[in-house]
């Protein structure tokens, strides 16, 4: 099982959405975290994490998004987590994984999210 | 301090010239010693003969002066006047007389005190005195009463003449006798003549005697009258010599003393210090002893000094000789040195050390260019063990990429063990060398279990190369019999083989409903059976080996298994194993072995086996590749069990994932699907990442699920681990800030499935975990 990625910048939003396909485990999880430090290093203001495509998740990955949370919130960037499959929230709800991290179940309350955001900037 | 040439030829130089040094001056100073003494020993002989004669002269002379005048006297009785001027003549006249008197007997005068006149040397004259005036009348005096009362000439014994000429004196006294009428004879006087002390000193004086050298006069009644002072004395010898000891020696040697007869002697005389070479002899007619004390140290002092002056120049050369020894052997050792320094920089491998410069073609320049020719030898030889140990690695290198990929040909790269429902087989190949010709195969079409175990003639790469073309060959057999399946497999070995290289193998099905085992052998050893307990091995058709010729024939063989059967398929490297004896394992102890495996797990009874092997030839290098298969039929039961064994490389999480989607197949529900695979990864991670375990060793995994539950044990040799207790775990629900990273997978291992237990059993690890697989909202209850 691998992990495939896409990312999609949005720099007027200073929005970065990194699309997740397939498993991310532990064999897939060193690639993605390199990946997603550089998401991070690029410096956008919201980071969102697309699951729409995960099928798997399991505790190496979620170490990742983890680390990378904590790094975005003490740069005053956010790491949002959206459109993750049942069983990838179960397994997030198992950990009591990010109370306080945004997560949305689709695109428009992303689209609202962010433009609360942009709101709050202006 | 390390001995250097320099200073070890110095000591070994100085010390043996030092010795012939010491031992010639030995000898020198032996004969010389010898040669000095010896002539001392003529010399004062010599000279004692010389003193000897001038004494005698002397005193024949004056006794022959006296004689003389006495006969005169016996003739003829002159006046008083007449004596007188007879004495002051004989003095006047005679050098070596001191003084002489006439002294008549009493009775011949007509002076009632006698008449003795006494004529004497003083200043250049001649002096008198009147001895007749002393306090004892003169006749009662030695020098008279001597002559007188023995008639005979005699030399007096020495003494101080007092109311004379007040000095030491010996006197010569000669009796004059008249004859009368009727022919007796009387006593008519005593002529004397003296003879001063100081006069005899003074002959003595002439012997050479050195600085310690005493010559000495000793009267007839032991008075030494003159010896090493300078002045007259007159001593007894005894005061001379107060030892006791050695008086009875000095006794013995003055009796000896004869006139005309020299006594030597070379002794310790207690008169000089050390030993003393003595010369003594007698007067003739004093009864004088003359003798000479030659202090041997004395003598020899010369030739010492002399011998310490060679000591001293033999010292000199020495030294010089130890600088001249030093300043050479540095000379010729310096090279040396530096040849030493740059050995040891070529020893430390830095081949490009400059050798020291040795000009000429003495033994070190020869030395030096062996250096450097070994220097150049060296450089060639290592170059060239680079090249080779190069050349090696890269073959060792290409070698061991061969093992793996001819080991990946091979189901589960060599070491198998399946468990399934129908069936349960473990597999290994234990090749000799790093590739082998040994092999097995086994795959699962329908119903039917294919399986089969070869082994190439030969070993090693050309083995392994022939191996892997058969191995391509050997696929399920589909609706053909094993014999048809082999007959195919030998035709197309035959094909472009020449070398002949050849398989024997055995080739089976086994169909899982009806348990009937058909086989077909070529030339292989056939397959065991462990039937109720007992071991049988049936007898087999059995065809040539495959690759020689083609079209052959081979049959099959058909036996029936009942549930609880063992079967085992090996290679002839498991019962021709030879021990240090040379005896082989043989297939006796291969059945006692599997009667005696009957309760363990096939895992246990072929590790079991090969342990077994490798003990029985103990230290005897593996001859041939060990190839052993074992296949057991298990007996019904409701659970459906599989179990897999996974080397714990990189990719462990991804097969062993690979493997549980496979033997889950469609049964269960997605979710309880995906959770397991969840599972599995967070143990399996834990596993890989913490057990402290390598590629080598392996992780089992057995998955059994029956109506109710499915159920995962996981085994690891690694350290004793309950991940359930020791695991790190993060606590849960914390804010961002206070989030821990990592210590999840606990939590999920938790909350995925409804019982968790950790044993420790022997040396593994064993983790169950037990999900249920009824979805009512009790059971689910633990689960979220």
């Amino acid at each position: 099982m691998k992990l495939d990625t896409r990312l999609v910048t949005d720099p007027d939003r200073s929005v970065a959405r990194l699309y997740l396909a397939g498993a991310l485990n532990t064999d897939t999880a060193p690639a993605f975290e390199q990946e997603l430090q550089q998401v991070l290093a690029s410096g956008l203001q919201v980071n969102v994490l697309d699951m729409r495509d995960l099928d798997y998740i399991s505790s190496a990955g979620l170490r990742v998004i983890f680390k990378a949370a904590k790094q975005a919130r003490e740069a005053g960037q956010r790491l949002a987590a959206s459109h993750r499959k049942p069983h990838i929230e179960k397994v997030f709800e198992i950990l009591k994984a990010l109370p306080d991290m945004a997560v949305f179940a689709n695109d428009q309350e992303l689209d609202d999210y962010l433009d609360a955001m942009q709101a709050r900037s202006r | 301090m390390t001995a250097s040439i320099a200073s070890r030829l110095i000591l070994s130089l100085t010390l043996s010239a030092s010795t012939i040094i010491a031992i010639a001056l030995l000898v020198d100073y032996r004969l010389s010693r010898e040669e000095i003494l010896e002539r001392l020993r003529v010399d004062s002989r010599l000279t004692v003969v010389d003193v000897v004669q001038d004494l005698e002269r002397l005193l024949r002379g004056i006794e022959g002066n006296t004689r003389f005048i006495a006969g005169i006297l016996a003739r003829r009785q002159g006046s008083e006047e007449e004596i007188a001027q007879l004495l002051q003549e004989a003095v006047l006249h005679h050098d070596d007389v001191f003084g002489a008197t006439i002294a008549l007997a009493r009775g011949q005068s007509a002076h009632p005190n006698g008449f003795a006149p006494y004529y004497f040397k003083q200043g250049g004259g001649v002096a008198y005195s009147d001895l007749t005036e002393g306090p004892v009348p003169y006749w009662q005096r030695p020098w008279f009463d001597d002559a007188a009362s023995s008639g005979e000439p005699r030399w007096v014994e020495p003494y101080f003449d007092a109311g004379g000429a007040e000095i030491y004196m010996t006197t010569f006294s000669v009796p004059a006798f008249t004859t009368d009428d009727q022919g007796d004879q009387r006593l008519y006087a005593i002529v004397t003549a003296d003879l001063t002390l100081e006069e005899l000193h003074r002959y003595l004086k002439r012997l050479e005697l050195g600085q310690h050298g005493i010559g000495f006069l000793v009267s007839r009644e032991g008075l030494v009258m003159s010896s090493d002072a300078d002045t007259v004395e007159m001593r007894p010898w005894q005061e001379v010599l107060p030892e006791s000891q050695r008086q009875q020696f000095w006794l013995d040697m003055v009796n000896e003393a004869e006139p005309g007869k020299h006594t030597a002697r070379h002794s310790d005389c207690a008169v000089v210090a050390g030993p003393c070479i003595i010369h003594m002899t007698r007067l003739q007619h004093s009864g004088w002893v003359l003798g000479v004390i030659y202090s041997e140290r004395d003598v020899l002092a010369e030739l010492r000094a002399y011998e310490y002056k060679v000591i001293a120049l033999g010292l000199l050369c020495l030294a010089v000789m130890a600088v001249v020894v030093n300043l050479l052997t540095r000379r010729i050792t310096r090279p040396l040195s530096a040849l030493a320094l740059s050995a040891d920089q070529l020893g430390e491998g830095h081949l490009d050390t400059p050798l020291p410069q040795a000009r000429g073609g003495d033994e070190v320049a020869r030395l030096v260019q062996s250096f450097g020719h070994m220097k150049e030898e060296l450089k060639r030889h290592i170059s060239d063990l680079e090249q080779a140990t190069a050349n090696r690695s890269r073959m060792e290198g290409e070698l061991s990429a061969a093992r793996d990929i001819q080991m990946a040909m091979l189901p589960q790269s060599g070491r198998a063990s399946e468990h399934c429902a129908d069936f349960l087989l473990w597999a290994t190949v234990e090749s000799a060398r790093t590739v082998g010709g040994d092999l097995f195969t086994y795959s699962l079409q329908g119903r039917k279990l294919f399986f089969a175990v070869g082994d190439v003639s030969d070993k090693g790469v050309p083995a392994a190369l022939f191996m892997a073309r058969s191995l391509s060959h050997l696929q399920h057999p589909g609706n053909r019999s094993p014999g048809q399946k082999l007959a195919e497999l030998n035709n197309a070995l035959v094909e472009r083989n020449s070398n002949c290289m050849f398989v024997t193998l055995v080739l089976a099905v086994l169909d899982l409903d009806s348990l009937e085992l058909r086989y077909a052998s070529a030339g292989h050893p056939p397959p065991l059976l462990l039937h109720e307990g007992r071991s049988i091995c049936p007898l087999q058709e059995s065809g040539p080996a495959t690759g020689l010729a083609r079209d052959q024939a081979f049959p099959d063989n058909v036996l029936q298994l009942s549930p609880g059967d063992r079967l085992v398929l090996y290679t002839d490297g498991v019962d021709e194993a030879f021990n240090s004896a040379g005896e082989m394992f043989g297939t006796g102890r291969l059945a006692a072995w599997l009667d005696s495996c009957a309760g363990q797990s096939l895992a246990e009874a072929g590790q079991g086996l090969i342990e077994a092997i490798s003990h029985f030839a103990e230290g005897v290098a593996q001859s041939d590749d060990i190839t052993l298969l074992l296949l057991e039929v298990p007996r019904p039961t409701n659970q459906r069990g599989h179990q897999r064994s996974f080397h714990l490389t990189p990719d462990v999480i991804a097969a062993s994932l690979d493997w549980l989607v496979a033997v889950l197949g469609p049964q269960l529900a997605p979710e309880a699907h995906s959770e397991l695979q969840l599972v599995l990864e967070e143990v399996i991670t834990n596993i890989y990442k913490y057990s402290g375990l390598g590629e080598q060793d392996t992780v089992s995994v057995a998955l059994t699920i029956d109506d109710e539950t499915v159920r995962l044990t996981v085994r690891d040799a690694g350290r004793a681990f309950n991940p359930l207790q020791d695991g790190r775990r993060a606590a849960l629900g914390a804010d961002i800030d206070h989030a821990e990273i990592g210590g999840l997978g606990v939590h999920l291992i938790e909350q995925l499935t409804d019982r968790q237990h950790y044993r420790r059993e022997g040396d593994e690890n064993c983790l169950e975990l037990d999900r249920s697989l009824i979805t009512t909202e009790d059971s689910t209850g633990t689960r979220s």
